[in-house]
């Protein structure tokens, strides 16, 4: 019990800019929420600790930009992942109709082994907003069901609904991952695999 | 000391005291466990201590330390003499310690094992790894009383605090002052009260819990605050000790030695490749200027032969590093006690007894010079340490006399030890000897000195292969940073009065203020660069005269404009920006109607929220009809061609219904459809934002003609007299109703009945969309051969499209363009989000007319450049320019002149990896250390941490002040130094304020991100940019030995 070695899941959030990535981190980690987040430029993360299943693991939560350009900072920060969450907001049409790119990017990018199963988690953030509602959870739901059942949360940062159930289950699939992971595959050699296999695609390379 | 006075600093000591209980017990609220090494629990107890200080009587203490205090009662409180007996175990211990690593078998176990017995014993889990223990070894290896309030820590762990406290307060009479906190029955009782709760709590941990695993950038400063020997130490002269190596530079003397001799030696517990640990001890005593100090001595086995060290405990304790100006003083006094001796210039060791408690030792040089003497307690230690001087010595000298150990052991002193070379020896004894064993010693000498060559040739040989390694990082990727001879142009020949003046500022340090600036703004003929040499070194003193002085910082102005010319300037970009403000601003009144959010919130509040098809019949059929005209918008564009495809499919299928719906209300299905429709417009949408156009039509102001109207009073009146009957109509119809009524306009072509229902804003998009749709209609030629795809599609339509255009007045100039506005709506939406979200907190921007300010800015700028668009962070350049100057048509103006330089960082990531590059370089050549361990640290990611720096040019790392200052610092260095760097320096001088403490606590990649994160804001920025003046003038010195 005591020699067992410290976990560390390292989750990415990512969506259109201003669905509450930041807000939703912070609710998590912080228990806080302030309508006054600048704009996340570059990327920042938080870590929390949780007991899942009697095991205490470190989450590592890296809160992305959420506008295109800065994409190309992606492969620094999406390698090594353990789980990514996908936010939109439901009261922007397209902002959900984003995450299939955002999902794809992040596929590409990371370039994790066994992408088919990789674990994602989809969040409907600002459902406090009720009145201003555009995209029907049904619509949602269907969206997870086609992508291999990803589990679908609807949250609101500001009135801290749901957060905490949606951050559970991602912590849970990451760590699902990492024990499937532990078993056949050392840590280093995915971070090489990673490596190769995103340096043809990165745009960003000139040198 | 009045006695006011006293009262007053009890009362301070007993506040300070409340507050940190305060903390404390918030903290224990929402954690599991306090780590020792918790600042607030270590504040806590500074507190407690500064209060047991406080009128302590001194005259019976050897120093004026609380710890002497319990000392002193130990003989009489059980609980007090409990702790004098763990500080005496682990003084011991931690001498033990060292002494195990003179046989450097260093044995972990029985460490963890006294450690573990001496703070577990009562409650042993004693599960402590070695990993932690040797964790706080560094920090208690020297005095351990002299770490302040340690033994309140371990007391309180142990819980025997309550008591000695106790003790203390009934016998405060003996030990204190009367005015003392301590001695006054009801303050100490307050006291006492006070610090129960803390006491009590069962929360303290000596283990590393995974809360306190991860400590943020606060506490890692303040930590490394509290182990830090020298104030900083300035990367600067690591610079110039490396060039020293490399024969570059003259040497730099003692000061340097001092500083760099003291953080050795608290490195020295790590022995490193260098340098080997031979023999350590607390507690000796060095008589120095008549006045005896504890320190730590050790011996070293370095490259410079076998070096001794003595450092006295306040230095190594920091127990002074408060970091007032008077500490400061008294440290630097202490840093001449340090003793430094390369025993290769020893001849004679003196050794003499005083005493039966004192054997001291000296160290006399081959000049005859004395060191001061090196005391020890017992002969026994004074035989051990000279042994391990003589072992240490061996493969060179020897001692003589041979038996100088027995001589000490008997107390034969005094006695005097000559060092003698072997070699000397051996030669010496050589002479009388044969001449095989001649000729054999002849060729050990041989063997010998060709060693020593080659070691010579290696180390030269290494030392000008790196030195060549960094020329080479220079002349690649230094070189065109800098200019070399910025100081040229300041001999002028004739100096002007107010070059005078400006020599006069620079030389005391002054910023430019408003004397220097009229002063400057009148005169014909002055030393420009002399005045951004003040501006880059000091500054510019408030905002007011920013104002003045940063256009011509951004060389917006010059100084050899009249002022005639810049009023006129300022003029014509006011007038440059009401006419884009007049193009765009159509755009945006009409997406204010018409945009998503709008679009999206009139559904909702026409639906039940609960619904969760979300959409109702009326809003179904609208979609219908923007639909229509999005397909005829999009299908042309060859990018999309497949999307397209897809999409007329399914339009086709749904033909069939659209007659239906046309007359009658929406069935289910068409709502369903609905939703598939919506979201392959979006797909389309998110084509068209690549910023592929394939038309452009000029007619901008359509749109706004149609909003005026839609929205004016008069409508009312107007659409009476046009179509009394729609209105009434739409009055009086239900929702659905209207929506099938409308379906029937559609139909019949009854545009001008729609577009009077303007009650319902569904009317004036159904309008809207309509007469795009016509728009495009007659564009139609140019769309590819889908087109006869949808041609059947397209019948149904342009009739109404032609009908409305005719009947609308909607010809020619009058349209506005729908590919840009769909461009343009893009960037407006997100615009909006950053700016609600920009520095809110700051005074500037909690008002809305300065957000709107900030917003036309952005809109302005965005439309000049729709083809980039708007990327994040734009805001927040935007934002300290307009805080400054307040003017949107100014700031706009020099954020356009700014952005020439940093939108490069804006547009192309290769802009930033030459940023990124850049300051590798800085660092390799600055500061080795750091590089090298950054570099093993892992891959080129490692500077990632910078990318925000270079965007915002620190924007969001620094306060508004700061910013400014930070801002015209790098703007004047682009005229100063001519050159683009200073920005670059800014961040290297960011990097290295911190880099102790990155290297302390082996920070990765992801801890440098946090860390820095945590930071923004709190950056030193007077500290910081003093640096980066420095380390530019430390690259130039580089670059100019390396060339001149």
């Amino acid at each position: 019990m005591a020699s067992r070695k410290k976990v560390l899941l390292k989750v990415i959030i990512l969506g259109d800019s201003g669905v509450g990535k930041t807000s939703l981190m912070n609710q998590y980690v912080n228990k806080k929420f302030n309508n006054q987040y600048k704009a996340t430029i570059g990327a920042d993360f938080l870590t929390k600790e949780v007991m899942i299943d009697d095991r205490l693991v470190t989450m590592q939560i890296w809160d992305t930009a959420g506008q295109e350009r800065f994409q190309s900072l992606g492969v620094a920060f999406y390698r090594g992942a353990d789980c990514c969450v996908l936010v939109y907001d439901v009261t922007s049409p397209s902002s959900f109709k984003n995450l299939e790119s955002w999902r794809d990017e992040f596929l590409i990018q990371a370039s994790p082994r066994d992408p088919e199963n990789f674990p994602f988690v989809v969040i409907g953030n600002k459902v406090d907003l009720a009145d201003s509602r555009t995209v029907p959870t049904k619509r949602a739901q269907q969206w997870c069901s086609e992508k291999n059942n990803v589990p679908y949360f609807e949250t609101s940062a500001k009135e801290a609904l749901n957060v905490e159930q949606a951050f559970q289950t991602i912590a849970k699939n990451a760590l699902a991952r990492e024990k499937e992971q532990d078993t056949y595959e050392d840590v280093p050699s995915i971070v090489n695999v990673g490596n190769d296999q995103n340096r043809p695609q990165s745009s960003s390379c000139n040198c | 000391m009045s006695s006011e006075e006293e009262k007053n600093r009890r009362d301070d000591l007993l506040h300070s005291v409340k507050i940190e209980v305060k903390q404390l017990m918030e903290l224990s609220a929402t954690c599991k466990f306090i780590h020792e090494d918790n600042h607030f629990f270590t504040n806590f107890c500074g507190a407690i201590d500064n209060c047991f200080l406080y009128g302590l009587k001194t005259e019976f203490l050897n120093k004026p330390s609380s710890y002497d205090l319990v000392k002193k009662i130990s003989y009489d409180c059980k609980s007090a003499d409990e702790i004098v007996k763990i500080f005496n175990e682990l003084d011991k211990n931690l001498n033990n310690n060292n002494n195990n690593k003179l046989n450097s078998e260093y044995s972990e176990n029985s460490k963890s094992g006294i450690f573990s017995k001496l703070f577990w014993s009562s409650n042993s889990k004693s599960s402590i790894s070695t990993e932690t223990i040797s964790h706080y070894v560094p920090l208690y290896f020297s005095n351990l009383a002299h770490i302040k309030a340690l033994w309140i820590k371990i007391a309180i762990m142990r819980k025997c605090f309550n008591d000695i406290v106790s003790y203390i307060i009934k016998n405060a009479s003996k030990y204190y002052h009367p005015y003392a906190l301590m001695a006054s029955s009801l303050e100490s009782g307050i006291l006492v009260s006070l610090i129960a709760g803390p006491c009590s709590f069962d929360k303290y941990t000596r283990l590393k819990t995974i809360e306190n695993a991860d400590p943020d950038a606060d506490e890692l400063i303040r930590r490394h605050k509290m182990h830090l020997v020298t104030p900083y130490r300035s990367p600067c002269l690591t610079a110039k000790s490396r060039l020293q190596s490399l024969g570059l530079s003259e040497t730099n003397n003692s000061k340097k030695f001092n500083a760099d001799n003291i953080r050795e030696f608290v490195e020295s517990l790590h022995q490193n490749v260098t340098s080997q640990l031979v023999y350590g001890k607390n507690h000796v005593i060095v008589n120095q200027k008549e006045k005896s100090y504890e320190g730590y001595l050790s011996l070293h086995l370095n490259t410079n032969g076998l070096i001794l060290n003595w450092t006295p405990n306040e230095i190594l304790n920091g127990s002074y590093s408060d970091y007032d100006e008077t500490s400061k003083f008294k440290s630097q006094n202490l840093n001449d006690l340090i003793i430094y001796i390369e025993l290769d210039t020893i001849s004679f060791l003196h050794c003499h007894q005083e005493n039966s408690k004192s054997f001291k030792v000296i160290f006399v040089s081959q000049n005859g010079a004395q060191h001061p003497p090196i005391q020890f307690t017992d002969s026994p230690s004074l035989a051990h340490f000279l042994k391990s001087v003589e072992n240490a010595l061996k493969t060179k000298y020897k001692f003589d006399p041979n038996d100088w150990q027995t001589a000490i052991n008997m107390n034969r002193m005094p006695l005097i030890i000559k060092k003698i070379s072997i070699f000397q020896e051996s030669k010496s004894d050589s002479k009388p000897a044969h001449e095989a064993e001649n000729r054999n010693e002849k060729i050990e000498i041989k063997n010998i000195c060709d060693d020593i060559e080659f070691k010579i040739l290696t180390r030269a040989f290494y030392g000008w292969l790196n030195y060549h390694r960094e020329t080479k990082v220079v002349n690649k990727h230094l070189v065109r940073l800098l200019n070399l001879e910025p100081n040229e142009w300041e001999q002028n020949l004739s100096p002007s009065q107010v070059d005078v003046l400006m020599q006069k500022y620079l030389d005391n340090k002054q910023k430019i203020d408003e004397n220097l600036w009229s002063q400057i703004i009148q005169s014909k003929s002055f030393n420009e660069n002399l005045f951004y040499k003040i501006v880059y070194l000091h500054g510019i003193q408030n905002n007011d005269l920013r104002k003045l002085i940063w256009p011509y910082l951004l060389g917006i102005c010059t100084f050899d404009m009249s002022l005639d010319e810049i009023e006129a300037k300022n003029k014509n970009a006011v007038k440059n920006y009401q006419n884009l403000i007049a193009e765009w601003k159509p755009y945006e009144e009409h997406s204010r109607l018409f945009g998503e959010k709008k679009l999206n919130s009139s559904q909702s509040s026409q639906c039940t929220p609960s619904d969760d098809s979300g959409f109702c019949s009326d809003v179904t059929s609208m979609s219908v009809i923007s639909e229509n005209s999005i397909i005829i918008n999009n299908t042309p564009k060859k990018s999309s061609t497949i999307e397209a495809k897809r999409f007329f499919g399914k339009f086709r299928a749904k033909q069939t219904q659209t007659p239906l719906l046309a007359e009658s209300v929406p069935s289910e299905a068409s709502k369903r459809k609905f939703y598939d429709s919506r979201t392959d417009l979006y797909n389309l949408r998110r084509f068209e934002d690549k910023g592929i156009y394939f038309y452009k039509l000029k007619a901008k102001n359509f749109l706004s003609k149609i909003m005026k109207q839609s929205t004016s009073e008069n409508l009312m009146d107007q659409s009476d007299q046009e179509s009394p009957k729609s209105l009434s109509k739409s009055k009086i119809l239900t929702k659905d109703e209207f929506f099938g009524e409308l379906a029937q306009m559609l139909v019949s072509n009854a545009i001008l009945k729609a577009r009077h229902s303007m009650e319902s804003e569904a009317g004036v998009r159904f309008t809207i969309e309509l007469s795009k749709a016509k728009s495009i209609d007659l564009l139609s030629p140019i769309a590819s051969e889908e087109e006869k795809n949808k041609s059947d599609m397209i019948s149904i339509i342009s009739p109404l499209s032609l009908s409305s255009s005719g009947s609308n007045h909607m010809m020619g100039d009058n349209y506005l363009n729908k590919e840009l506005y769909d461009a343009f709506a893009l960037n407006m939406h997100r615009i909006d989000k950053d700016v609600l979200r920009c520095d809110r907190n700051f005074w500037y921007f909690s008002s809305v007319e300065n957000l709107n300010k900030l917003k036309n800015i952005i809109y302005t700028y965005v439309w000049e450049t729709i083809e980039i668009g708007y990327i994040q962070g734009m805001c927040d350049i935007i934002a300290p320019l307009l805080v400054v100057f307040d003017n949107e048509a100014i700031v706009y103006e020099y954020f356009k002149k700014l952005m020439e330089r940093m939108s490069l960082n804006f547009l192309s990531n290769s802009e930033m990896d030459k940023n990124f590059s850049n300051l590798r370089s800085l660092v390799q050549i600055l500061d080795k250390e750091l590089y090298e361990y950054l570099n093993s640290r892992g891959d080129q990611s490692q500077f990632y941490f910078t990318y925000r720096w270079f965007l915002l040019d620190f924007k969001r790392e620094l306060l508004y002040k700061d910013i400014f200052v930070v801002w015209e610092t790098i703007l004047a260095s682009r005229k100063y130094l001519k050159s683009d760097c200073f920005s670059l320096f800014f961040a290297l001088a960011l990097i290295e304020i911190y880099r102790d403490i990155i290297l302390e606590n082996q920070m990765d990649f992801t801890d440098i991100i946090k860390f820095f994160n945590e930071m923004s804001e709190k950056h030193d920025v007077k500290e910081a940019i003093e640096l980066a003046r420095e380390l530019v003038k430390k690259l130039q010195g580089i670059i100019k030995e390396k060339y001149i």
